[in-house]
């Protein structure tokens, strides 16, 4: 099915013509490479770029060893690649929200996901006496799919089902909940505060290949079921009824972008903790250049959100020597002004 | 530091709740263990005043029912010889304590957790003498619990400041003799150390604690509460590579995991926190087994030790130095 965007006066800084974004997406995807490189070669130890090289060479062909290889190879690599993956899962679980509740400062947190994994998180340490990031991951996941199973049960109950301004009510109210006991929890347990003290505040710090490849296969399958869903998101966009006469299937729709932003911000949040802002920042602005058309809204942020979170990371590793500064708290930093400026826009980019 | 001197008025409510209190317990046939006797028997009006963080205070001379309300006070109360009626809640810390204090952990009553005093549970202990620091007693609180015993709350120069904290405790519980016994032995054996183990103490020492980020750990200076006992005390040479503290730090500094060889490379010796055991946190545990960390000349030469050094008092602090000699001074001067 191809929905049709709404037909409204395109402002100015929209970019009009398909080629125009193609060639921008090209540009962005080379700026999402040259995150990934920084990444690598830039970190609390410097490390002159020739060596960086040389460490990724020699991983290549199996030789070597070494400080400077640990660093950049056992350090520095998987831990951009997590981040990449996590930024595009945030991103797009962001813009998929926006969309499905047609709120453009609506973010995962909303749908109670981030709670849900903080929460069992917090009975896993408590409780089962897990004590690294291979075993938060699947906690983090079971939460948060578990809090959107319940937002979703709790939300379809009733006549009107489970209409997007139920889903987000009952997404806070959970949310707000698992998130109080939560840190009932943390503070009367020093073991659990001790143990959310690294997870909590969101850190892409020491995620090695193991954590990648525990969430890789849930973002993938996000990102893919995202995809499908774009056209249609197009069509309910100009809302349901027109959506329904348009052929759109608006059930089955909600129901796919429930479980990608599940699959997308539970994975997300158990690889890396608690990350804010960012699935609310990138798919804001980039609907700010690329129009209200979900399926280009879509593939920006998940080639933006990356570089905002790789920026982010790299930005934390060097602001405050010898020390690092967790991403997540470098993302509200930068996250919370721009909310500011969003919110007193006088027009917010509409969906 | 806020000081003044309290007014007469103020000093009326307490000394009332206190003849109140006394008059109460007097009937009481239990008796306290650990004290001299009920409080009951003191039927000795004297005081002495007392040279607080709050002011003067007016304290019985002999005090026979004392509430710890902070965190380090009941061992700085053990350490000359007085045993509190009541003290924080440490059962979710527990483990982190030697098993003598697990002891009077267990056999204490409680007034609430770290930060979360109930001043109705201090009431309820009727003490004739109430005795903390700064860091958990704020001047409103001092205000509050003063109406129910004289309240003695202490500062030190820095926080954790057991020495002088310590002293300003024992002198208000008029066990100034036992504190300084116990500095006398504690200076006594820190100088056996210094003299036994010249050349280990020579070699470059790191201390490290908990970090901020799985991988990560913090380096100890001195000045701090652990690093002025290993490298102010014991006087060990810190290492080359540690880098410099900054103005205004607490005495410890945050590492990145990627600056693990930068920062550790030089020091032959490394002392980690652990538990009474010996064990280390997780988050230690972890760091310890990194590749970077694995490969320091440290690592490869076995010369990573946990210590327990959640030193409060001379009394623990000759634990401490007991500890370092079996667990650190020992083993090294053999490698």
């Amino acid at each position: 099915m191809s929905a049709p965007v709404r037909d409204v006066p395109v402002p100015a800084h929209v970019m009009r013509s398909t080629g125009t974004r193609t060639v921008a997406l090209i540009f962005a995807f080379f700026l999402l490479v040259a995150a990934l490189i920084g990444s690598l070669a830039v970190g609390a130890r410097y490390i002159p770029p020739a060596e960086v090289v040389n460490a990724l060479v020699d991983a290549l062909r199996g030789r070597g060893g070494g400080e400077v290889q640990e660093i950049v190879v056992g350090l520095r690599l998987p831990r951009a690649f997590v981040g990449a993956f996590v930024g595009a899962a945030l991103g797009v679980a962001g813009a998929l929200i926006q969309a499905l509740t047609r709120n453009p400062l609506a973010d995962p947190g909303i749908l109670g996901v981030n709670a849900g994994a903080g929460f069992l998180v917090t009975i896993g340490i408590g409780w089962f006496g897990v004590s690294d990031i291979q075993g938060y991951v699947w906690f983090a996941f079971l939460g948060a799919a578990a809090a959107t199973l319940l937002v979703f049960v709790i939300g379809a109950a009733g006549p009107s089902g489970a209409t997007p301004v139920r889903l987000t009510l009952v997404g806070v109210a959970l949310g707000a909940l698992l998130s109080g006991v939560s840190s009932m929890i943390s503070l009367l347990n020093p073991t659990v505060f001790e143990g959310m003290r690294f997870w909590g505040a969101g850190t892409l710090t020491s995620r090695d290949e193991h954590v990648l490849y525990a969430v890789l296969p849930f973002v993938v399958l996000g990102l893919v079921l995202a995809a499908t869903v774009a056209a249609p998101l197009n069509a309910i966009a100009l809302g349901e009824d027109l959506a329904s006469a348009l052929g759109a299937r608006v059930l089955r729709t909600r129901i796919i972008v429930i479980i990608a932003v599940t699959l997308l911000a539970g994975a997300a949040t158990a690889a890396a903790g608690p990350i804010g802002f960012v699935g609310l920042m990138v798919p804001h602005v980039v609907r700010w250049f690329v129009g209200p058309d979900q399926r280009w809204i879509l593939a920006y942020t998940a080639v933006c959100a990356p570089i905002l979170l790789l920026a982010a990371d790299v930005l934390g590793r060097v602001v405050v020597p010898p020390q690092e500064m967790q991403v997540g708290i470098v993302t509200a930093f930068i996250g919370a002004p721009v909310l500011v400026l969003l919110a007193r826009r006088r027009k917010i980019t509409g969906l | 530091m806020i000081r003044h001197t309290p007014l007469r008025p103020r000093l009326v409510a307490p000394l009332v709740a206190t003849f109140l209190l006394v008059g109460l317990t007097a009937c009481a046939t239990d008796t306290e263990a650990g004290t001299a006797a009920t409080a009951g028997d003191t039927t000795s009006t004297d005081t002495r005043s007392i040279d607080t963080a709050y002011g003067e205070v007016e304290v019985p001379a002999e005090a026979q029912r004392v509430v710890a309300v902070s965190y380090d006070t009941p061992w700085q109360l053990a350490a000359v010889g007085v045993t509190p009626v009541a003290m924080q809640d440490y059962s979710a810390y527990a483990e982190s304590f030697t098993a003598e204090q697990q002891e009077l952990i267990a056999e204490t009553d409680t007034v609430g957790a770290f930060f979360d005093l109930n001043v109705e549970a201090v009431l309820a202990a009727e003490p004739d003498l109430i005795v903390g620091d700064v860091l958990e007693i704020d001047e409103a609180t001092f205000e509050k619990l003063s109406k129910i015993a004289p309240t003695v709350i202490f500062e030190g120069d820095y926080r954790g400041d057991w020495r002088n904290i310590g002293g300003s405790i024992a002198n208000a519980v008029g066990a100034s003799g036992e504190f300084e016994s116990t500095r006398d032995s504690y200076d006594a054996e820190l100088s056996r150390l210094q003299d036994t183990y010249t050349d280990v103490l020579a070699r470059p020492w790191a201390a490290i604690g908990d970090g901020d980020v799985e991988g990560g750990f913090s380096v100890l200076y001195p000045g701090g509460s652990v690093g002025a006992l290993f490298f102010d005390d014991l006087g060990a040479t810190l290492a080359p590579g540690i880098p410099e503290q900054e103005a205004g730090d607490k005495g410890w500094m945050y590492i990145s995991p990627e600056l693990t060889t930068t920062v550790l490379s030089g020091a032959e010796i490394i002392v980690t926190g652990a538990d009474p055991a010996g064990a280390l946190s997780d988050s230690l545990a972890g760091t310890v087994t990194t590749p970077l960390f694995s490969a320091l000349p440290a690592a490869v030469s076995d010369n990573v030790y946990g210590v327990w050094s959640s030193v409060t008092d001379y009394g623990t602090a000759l634990q401490w130095l007991e500890t370092v000699e079996t667990t650190v001074l020992i083993p090294a001067s053999a490698s």
